[in-house]
This record gives structure tokens, sequence and C-alpha cells, in this order.
């Protein structure tokens, strides 16, 4: 019976001695209604991202929600007149091309936010850093030795100049819109999501009502 | 409107089954909450197929579209995503009322002498409810569908002799792959839920020939009254079903809850790596079944391999389901419901439900997840310890239970229920 009790104790102690590390992510706090944050980060995977990453899923139409028009769409987001609301968010780079050129094929960025995480994704696209053994310059300890190299380089160091202090506060929410895309476009249909979900959700609690009074008036006469 | 019913009457037992089965089925009157939950099960399983039926028009069961099918009906099916989160969050509250509505049966003694047959067709049901999610769980041809289903499938193979063969036999291939697809599909959206209907009907036919169980574990139909109805019962129509659909009322507003506002539920309705398309040749570091077989999963982790075969480990996770079957034969005691039975029965309980949680627990985390007991145990993994330990707790529940059932100290029964 000592043994049992000396090894228990033991059990808990343990538990805390060897925690598990891992990198820290930052916070971020996504705002899934504000429309013009997903066009101005869709700006910037139209600019910087679709060149390697298409993201399948998602459909030209579906951008409608975020506020654009069928004209916009097609003038700025594909650049072609003719372009059907059924298309997908597809990159021009060819699969196989991409395993030459680059080693794997770029992933696609659908669902992203939804494997990821959205505060991953935003500390990943926070964290490159130079480093001279790799071939393109660039590391991120997210990805040690990824294949991708900082595309927004230039965007960070741009904005660096019109921030002020030693944070890049521009930078940084331009990254947010950036998130804030993605997350949208992993689920386009998560807003309208929460507005059904309150009307049915009160319905039901309404509902809930009259089923509790049958039953109280049925069971009125039953003794305890 | 009474001829019709006589025409009817003459030609389909209509009111004669709506009198013995709704308004002269008596039932006790003492049902609480963990009385629920047979009708849930029964609203869930319809609820179940009805989103089904809808997501089979659109999903597309071929390796190269699945995925993207699925997310068709996230994205422009309209109200799609409701639907399928309808179907997940269904499947996962499935097993959490069925779960609940073994637990009673067990702590009311519900198995006991004459209901042993109807608690063996509930084993049953579970089996092929379990069946029914393994192979549901594959069709969104995620990262997690197609490792979990390999790792599962795998545990076949393990099989010595004939196991190898078993596994090509079942994947219909020699990885999971497009074949593998198609037949859990049908299995999925024919073979098992026929197979579940019939069980169900076939279950509820044996609880109207025996009668319901009660919290008392007294029977109703050894007190009755002058005109031989039983002197605690109260007929299930009015009484069960206006309760029961207040129940029902509670139970949609915490479904509507989840399906709208928490449909991933953290990651164990529906898991993070599973919005990965199936990738054949990319395995994820961590590999977890769904957080309702994860008892099961850790119990076979926590089996030592013999040889290097998995095998003992496949066997004690089988034993661990199946030796629910023999649950009304292992328990001797004169009582049935907890509230009469002692406290050694009511401790071996409380330990079976601990661990039953815990490796539920570990099921879902790697191995490491507590780290190891140091190098005075040779570097053991503490979780691996843990698990063993629970295994151990989990099987001597059933193993000691004719010995703890017939020494526990038992009260005396009340002749009215109370």
């Amino acid at each position: 019976m000592k043994y049992k009790y000396i090894c228990l104790i033991l059990l808990v102690f343990s538990f805390s001695a060897y925690p598990k590390s891992e990198y820290k992510l930052m916070d971020v706090d996504i705002d899934y209604t504000d429309t013009l944050s997903i066009q101005r980060g869709l700006g910037t995977y139209i600019n910087y991202c679709i060149a390697c990453h298409s993201m399948k899923e998602v459909t030209l139409g579906s951008l409608k929600k975020v506020g654009l028009t069928e004209s916009q769409i097609k003038d700025f987001v594909v650049s072609n007149k003719d372009a059907k609301m059924t298309e997908h968010l597809k990159s021009s780079l060819d699969p196989k091309s991409a395993k030459a050129g680059f080693g794997i094929v770029p992933p696609d960025l659908s669902l992203t936010v939804r494997s990821r995480g959205e505060d991953w994704l935003y500390t990943y696209f926070l964290s490159f850093y130079e480093d001279s053994q790799s071939s393109h310059g660039w590391n991120n300890p997210l990805i040690p030795g990824l294949a991708m190299p900082h595309v927004l380089s230039n965007i960070e160091n741009e904005l660096k100049k019109v921030s002020v202090g030693n944070n890049n506060i521009k930078y940084n929410s331009y990254i947010k819109d950036l998130v804030t895309f993605l997350a949208f476009a992993s689920e386009p249909n998560r807003v309208d999501r929460k507005i059904i979900g309150l009307y049915v959700v009160l319905f039901l609690i309404f509902l809930l009502i009259p089923f509790t009074l049958l039953k109280n008036e049925f069971w009125k006469d039953i003794k305890k | 409107m009474n001829n019709i019913l006589n025409w009817i009457d003459r030609r389909f037992p209509l009111s004669s089954t709506i009198k013995n089965h709704l308004t002269n089925y008596y039932v006790p009157k003492n049902f609480n909450f963990w009385y629920f939950f047979g009708s849930l099960a029964l609203f869930t399983l319809i609820l179940q197929i009805v989103t089904g039926i809808f997501l089979t028009m659109h999903y597309k069961p071929d390796a190269a579209q699945a995925f993207s099918s699925v997310e068709y009906i996230m994205r422009d099916v309209p109200f799609g995503y409701i639907i399928r989160y309808m179907h997940s969050t269904g499947a996962s509250l499935f097993f959490v009322i069925i779960y609940l509505h073994m637990f009673r049966a067990i702590i009311y003694g519900s198995y006991k002498e004459p209901r042993e047959l109807l608690w063996i067709i509930g084993v049953i049901i579970y089996l092929c409810l379990m069946a029914e999610a393994f192979f549901g769980y594959l069709l969104p041809w995620g990262q997690m569908s197609y490792w979990g289903a390999q790792v599962i499938v795998n545990l076949f193979s393990s099989i010595p002799f004939i196991g190898e063969s078993v596994a090509i036999w079942i994947r219909g291939d020699y990885v999971v792959s497009d074949a593998t697809l198609n037949r859990f599909f049908a299995f999925h959206v024919i073979a098992l839920p026929i197979l579940l209907l019939g069980l169900v009907f076939v279950h509820l036919i044996a609880l109207h020939e025996v009668g319901s169980n009660n919290p008392d574990g007294i029977e109703i139909k050894e007190n009755k009254d002058k005109n031989g109805k039983p002197v605690d019962g109260i007929p299930f129509h009015p009484y069960y079903t206006v309760k029961d659909i207040q129940g029902l009322g509670v139970f949609l507003i915490i479904f509507a809850i989840i399906v709208f506002f928490a449909p991933e539920m953290g990651g164990y309705f529906l898991e993070h790596n599973n919005f990965i398309p199936a990738d054949p040749l990319k395995t994820p570091d961590h590999i977890a079944p769904v957080w309702y077989f994860t008892p099961f999963y850790s119990i076979l982790r926590a089996i030592p391999p013999l040889f290097g075969s998995q095998f003992p480990g496949v066997l004690a996770m089988g034993a661990a389901v199946l030796i629910l079957l023999f649950l009304p034969w292992l328990d001797r005691a004169k009582v049935r419901s907890v509230r009469y039975r002692g406290n050694l029965y009511k401790s071996s309980l409380i330990l079976f439900v601990i661990s039953f949680f815990i490796l539920g627990y570990l099921g879902v985390k790697p191995t490491n997840v507590w780290g190891s007991l140091g190098p005075i145990f040779g570097d053991v993994e503490t979780a691996v310890v843990v698990a063993r330990i629970c295994t151990i707790l989990y099987f001597a529940f059933f193993i000691l239970m004719p010995l703890i059932t017939k020494f526990d100290k038992t009260k005396p029964l009340p002749k009215n229920l109370t």
C-alpha cells in the first residue's frame, strides 16, 4: 500500500516536471465582419500570393460577400472580363513546374486558417528573419528551412519607415488584413452562420416555454 | 373519422398498436434525467439520416473530388454548411447520448434479468454505430480521415497469418485509396443505416416486452391495483411523450449552440488536420481518432507489443468493447440500482468512470504528453504508465464484478417507487 502512495506522489510530480516546449504564438483578434479589412487582405493575396498559391475552393462569386460587385471582381481580382462567378481563385503556376522550380508545390490556401489557426498564420507572417544559410536568404522558426522566401519584405521595410517606434505597427495591421482575408476565405459563411444561429437559438428557447407548460399541465396530477 | 379508423383496424392493427405501445403501455413514474437519452438517441438517428440524405445529394465519393465536394457543400450549396455541421455535430452528440444511455443502464442495473437481451441488442447497436462513424469519418477525405482509416485498417493486419490479406480485403487496395472510399461510402449510407434501423426496432420490441427498468430497480409489474394496472406506472402517452418533448427542447438548444457557434468544438468534433486534403505521401505528426474512440484507442496503445506485433493491443481493444456483452452475468447482486448497492460496488464504479475518462483524454494526445517518469524508471513515458493503470482498472471493473457484487452489502429494496 505504501508503495502505491509513493508511485502516486511521483506521478503527480512528474506531470509538471517535463513541460512541452513550443514556439509561442502571438495573439491576433480577427473581426470577420470587417469587409474593408478582408478587401485589403484580398488585394495583398492578388498582388503577392496568387502567383504561386491557389485557393481552389474559393469561388469568385463568394467574394461578393465582402461587398465587391461582379464587375469589380472581374476587373480587379482576375483582370478578365469573361470570368464566370463559379470559377475559383487559381494560380497560373502549374504544379509540375512548381515542383521543378521550388521542390514542392506551394500549398493551397483555401483552408489554411482552419488547419493552422489565425494566431499561427499571423505569427508566421511576422516571424521571417534573414538567414545566410538558406538558398533564398530567409528562414522562419515556424517552418524551419521553408521553401518560400519573405515575399513581403519590401512592404515590411516600406511600412517600417512610416511606423513610429520599434514596433512595425503598420506592417502588423497589413498582415492582420491578410489573415482576416484568409480567415474569411476558409469559411465564407461564418458571419451568416452566427446571425442565423442567434435567431435559431432564440426561437428554440421560446419553443421550450410551451413544451414546459405542456409537460407541467399533464404531470400536475402525478404524485411523487 | 371513426369509420375510417374501423376500416383501417380491420386491415391493419393501428388502434391496438397505439394502445399497446403508447396509451396503455405502462412505464414507471419516477424516470429522472438519465431517461431522456433513449428517445434522444432515436431522434439523433433520424436527424443523421435526414441530414445525410441531403449531404449525399452533393457529395462525390471519389478520391479526386471528395474533399472539394465537401467544401462545395460548405460554401456554395444553399444552407449546405448548416446541414453539414448538423451531421458532424450530430455524430459526436450521438455518441455523447449513447454513452450516457449506456451509463444509465449500468448504474440502474437495467441489463439484469429479464433485460439481458435488451442490453445485448443495445451493445450490438453500439458496435454498429462505431462502424458507421468510422466509415463516415473517411468520407471528407482530409488528412485525419485518411490516416485514421489507415491506422484502424492496419490493426487488422496485425492478426497472425491472415492479417495482411484481411486488411487488403477491407481496403480493396494495398493502401487506403479510391476503392476504399467507395466501399466505405456504400457501408456508411446503405449497409449500416439499414442495420441500425433494424436493430433499433428490435431493441424497442425487446424493451416493450419486458418494460422499462427505473432508478429504484424494482419491478412495477409486481405491484398492481385491482384493475391490473401497475400502481407505480403511468401510460407512456401522454406522460412521457410530453416529458421527452421537453427534454428534446433542451437538447435542441444545446445542439443549435454547437452547430452555429462552435461546430469544430475546439478541434474535437472537426479536427484541424482534416481541413488538409488527404495526402498518401505525407503522414501527419500525430494521428488521433475522433474523441469517441479514444478510450479504446488508449487501451490499444497501453498494451505492449508482443514479438513486435500489436496484436495483443488489438485483442485488448476488442475485448474492452465485447466484455460489455457479458455484463448481465458478471453482476451477481440481488439488487439492480446503484441506490441500493454498497460502498464496495460504488467505489469500483467510480474508479471505472475515472479510468474511462483518463483513457479518453490520453487517446487524443501523443504518448509524450506528460513527459517521462525520469531515468530512475528507465525514462518510461508517464502517459503510457497511466494508460496501463487505467486499462487495468477498466478491465478490473468487469472481471472483479462477480466477487464485488457477491460480497457487497446491499440495502433493502422498497416496495413502492421512491
